[in-house]
Order: C-alpha cells, then structure tokens, then sequence
C-alpha cells in the first residue's frame, strides 16, 4: 500500500480542492485489503484528522484568548470608574471625609 | 479521552529523567521488547530508543482505545463497520500492533490526542469565562460611561485656575453678590426673556441690557462649574485639582480609545472563529466524514435526491426549486458530507426554470382570459395580476430578474390576447408600463 501523502493533501486544501482532497482520502482508504490495510489506513487517516483539528483548534483558541483580554480591558476600565464611585459614596457617608 | 497513561509516563520522565531500571522493572515491557524483530540484537543501554519503546509500551493501549473510539464517533459511519469487521477491535489491535512495528507512530496519536483534550477543555473554559465577562460589560456601555466622566472632568478642567483667578471671581464673588446685594440670576434671566431688546429699568440708567446679559451668562457658567467639580468629587471621587483633574482625563481618554479598540476588534476576533468552524465544517463534511463508505451508496443516495427533484419538477415545480436551494445550500456549507448535486447543477436549474416559467405563464394567461373588465377594468385586471407583480423570486430567478420576467410574460400575453379581445391587451399593457416605470 502507498505511504499517505501529507502535502500532497495540504496542497489541494490550500488550493480549497476539497472534492480532490476527499478523493485523494477515499482513494488512500480503498486501496487497502483487507480489514488490518484497512485498519491502518483508517488509524492515518484517523491521525490526519486529530492534526487538522489541533490546528484548527489552536487558532481557535488563540482568538479566544485575544476575545479575552480585551474583554478583561473592558472590565478594568468599568471597574476603574465604578470603584471610584463606590469610594466616593462611602466617603461621602462617613462623614464627607477626603 | 483517556490520558493517564500517558500523565503517568509524563511523570515518571519529569521527575528524574528516563531511568532504564525503572522502565525494564515495568512489568510486562521486557515481553514487549521481545516482540520487535531486532530482538535478538537490541541493545537495552540505548537509551534514547529504549525510552521511545518504553512509551509507545506504556501509552499503546490508550492510543488504541482513543483512536478506535475518535473514529467510529467522528469520521466513520456504521456503513463502514461490517466491511471493518468491528472497527472498534481491528483498529485497536492494529494500534497496538503498531506499538511494536512504528513506536514513534504510538507517539504521535498520543501527543495528538492529548492536545485534542487539552485544547477542547481550554476552548470550553475560555467560552464559558468570555460568555460571562461579555455579560459583565458590554465595551459600547462602557464607552458611554467613560464618556460621561469625560465631559464632567472637561467642564471642571475649565475651572481649574478657580483659587487662583476667574473661578474665584466668577464662583464665590457671585456667590456673595447674590447673599449680599439680592441680586438674583434667576429673575434676571427671567426678565431678560419677558422683555427682549429693552434696557433695565433698575439700576439709575447705568446699568445697561448688556450689563445684565453679562451677569447673567458669568454667574449661570459659575454654576455649571461649580456643579462640575461637586460632580467629579461625589461620582467618580476626584478630588477637583488641576493635576488630578489632568491625570484623570488623560487616563478616561486613554480608556475610551482602548474600548473603541476592542469594540472594533471583537466582531473581527468572533468572525475569524465562525471562518474556523466553517473550516471545520468544509473538512469535517467534504473530506473526512463517512470516508470508505461505500461508493454505491453515494451514488444511490444521489440517485434518490436526483429522482426526487425530477418527481417535484413534473408535479410542483416550486417545490422542487425549495427542495434543490436546500441541497445546494447543505452541500455548500458541507453539511451532507456528499455532494448530490454534483455536476447536474446546472442541467437540474435549468429544468426547474423552464417548469417554472412554463407554469407561470400559462396563469396570468388564464388570468387574462377569465378576468371580466365590468365598471372598474384597470382595478380587475390589477387585482387578477397582483401575486404575479408581487412576485420576488421566480425559479433561480430573484429580485429585479424574477420581475423582468414577469414583466415579460404580461406583455407576451397582452400580445397573445390582442387579436380575440383588445380591451384586455390595452389594459393589461398600461399594467405592464405601469411595472416598468415602478
């Protein structure tokens, strides 16, 4: 059975080939007999798939990560005003005490 | 996913380094040696491989148990399974094999699997801490609140030489002019309204109109800034000198600009997300899901949606149009995993079409024919017309091209009309105009 080519697979999704890709895929899955070919070509492609998705994943989180410190900006900056307006209060409770 | 195996061996590498002693200790590891072809000649003081060998032993089970599972959840469908022989016990048994035949591989499902946990449970933390500061502090609310202090720190900036000059004379010095002398800005200003262009009847004639509007608009900005500092010291707790003030304007005005920032990155940050998980979905649907399903199956299923759309055209064209957007749709956004409508796209639409227009034309035709004029002709033939001009789509056709085409069609039947009735085609011409020119 052929080696699975990797770059051969990233060069068509680069190029947004997806039904060559697919072809490419099916085609490495078909050409293997029997159930133990078949069983180590499915555990590549298995393999192929976990890779996709951890990068996937990976920018993923990153943009997650940046949605989050800029949220947490927000939430400083909220909190920097409200805070201010509780001491504030409080002050002015307790006597008007600068 | 299961991962301690792995943790474990993890451990064991990080607290003293990879001790051979320890690993050929592992019960059942120096079997597992035993099994590789270079058995005879392996030498156990290679270190480097012994450890490649000791964590492919340790980790092959969960590698095979993980990766049978992730394919029969994720890629494979029940299709598959019988030709797999139970893909669950082939794949991991190959796995295990491959334990002995690639340890590196065992390596690489590990590592790959463990990344895929560990990113899932960060991606589901980070969701759920975004899903709750979003709900904390919206920036454009924050933004305004921001704004608010700005305005109020910028009035009491204008009174920032209070002790020292003009405040002092337009705050307190009015202060004590109205406790003093009853001279009142209130009732001035009021008489200033009632009596527009007329000079002060108070005063001996030496206060003047414009001595008034001056003491009027000094003591009302007095005020106002006085209010501004008795603001920023009860709201925000800023105590009103010039160097605070300064400090505290500068760092609102660096907050603001910092909200605006992250109001313009945030719609970007979650439409790269969507982009991904569209990805996700293009790769998920057109290149891995259901692989080795049966070809024939594909083909059948292609078959049923194709004999369907051919049944609909022959008997509600409409329907079929609805059904055939529904599958371009589901195949575009990978959804099916299949593409049913592969190259019979154009061939299918084009069916549709000439059904649709077909049927179309052959209506208003009957509309035309069965309208009766009686008093009020142009309303009649109006109303008989009104769902075909109301028309926004038509086939494949939409907007400005679904009503060309029924404008079309009512001249085409206006001219077909008008040798049996020319009333009816001169009516239904005026409509037509009516259309082009709306």
């Amino acid at each position: 059975m052929n080696e699975f080519d990797q770059n051969k697979l990233d060069a068509l999704l680069d190029q947004k080939a997806f039904a060559e890709a697919r072809a490419y895929v099916e085609s490495y899955f078909r050409q293997s007999s029997g159930p133990q070919e078949k069983a180590a070509s499915a555990t590549d492609i298995g393999l192929l798939y976990l890779k996709m998705v951890n990068k996937i994943n990976r920018r993923y989180l990153e943009s997650l990560k940046s949605t989050a410190d800029l949220l947490e900006k927000v939430q400083a900056a909220k909190s920097r005003v409200n805070d201010a307006f509780k001491v504030a209060k409080l002050k002015s409770e307790v006597g008007g005490a600068q | 996913m299961k991962t301690e195996e792995a943790t474990n061996t993890a451990e064991m590498m990080e607290e003293g380094g990879f001790s051979a002693e320890a690993a050929l200790n592992t019960a059942g590891f120096a079997e597992f040696l035993a099994k590789f072809k270079d058995a005879d000649t392996f030498d156990a003081t290679n270190s480097e491989e012994l450890k490649t060998r000791f964590e492919a032993f340790q980790n092959k089970d969960a590698a095979a148990e993980n990766m049978a599972e992730l394919l029969k959840e994720e890629l494979f469908t029940r299709e598959l399974l019988p030709e797999l022989g139970g893909i669950e016990n082939v794949i991991a048994e190959e796995i295990r094999n491959m334990a002995i035949e690639n340890p590196k591989k065992i390596q690489e499902i590990t590592e790959s699997i463990r990344e895929f946990d560990e990113t899932a449970r960060q991606i589901k933390e980070m969701e759920a801490k975004i899903a709750e500061m979003k709900e904390e502090g919206d920036p454009e609310e924050v933004i305004a609140m921001l704004q608010r202090k700005e305005k109020a720190l910028e009035k009491a900036a204008e009174t920032e030489d209070f002790w020292t000059g003009a405040g002092f004379a337009t705050g307190v010095v009015a202060a004590w002019e109205q406790f003093i002398f009853g001279v009142s800005v209130e009732s001035d200003k009021k008489w200033l309204e009632k009596n527009p262009g007329k000079e002060p009847t108070w005063g001996n004639g030496k206060l003047s109109r414009a001595d008034v509007e001056k003491f009027v608009k000094d003591r009302s900005l007095a005020r106002e800034r006085h209010e501004a500092r008795v603001d920023i010291k009860q709201e925000y707790g800023i105590s009103p000198s010039p160097a605070e003030i300064a400090y505290e304007l500068e760092m609102t005005r660096t907050d603001i600009e910092t909200m605006k920032e992250a109001v313009a990155l945030l719609p970007k940050l979650e439409s790269d997300r969507n982009d991904l998980v569209a990805r996700f979905k293009q790769m998920h649907g057109y290149l891995l899901s259901n692989i080795g399903e049966n070809a024939k199956l594909r083909e059948a299923a292609q078959k049923k949606a194709g004999d369907k759309i051919k049944s609909l055209i022959d008997t509600n064209p409409e329907k079929a149009q609805e059904f055939f957007d529904d599958l371009k749709k589901a195949t575009a956004e990978g959804e099916l995993g299949v593409n049913f409508i592969e190259g019979d796209a154009d061939k299918i639409q084009s069916e549709i079409q000439t059904k649709i227009e077909d049927a179309i034309r052959k209506d208003m035709k009957k509309a035309l024919e069965t309208t009766a004029l009686g008093a009020k002709a142009y309303d009649n033939m109006y109303k008989s017309f009104e769902k075909f001009i109301k028309r926004e789509k038509a086939g494949g056709k939409e907007g400005d091209a679904a009503r060309k085409f029924v404008l079309d069609t009512l001249n085409g039947v206006a001219a077909e009309i008008a040798t049996k009735d020319k009333a009816k085609a001169i009516i239904a011409r005026f409509m037509a105009a009516k259309l082009a020119n709306a």
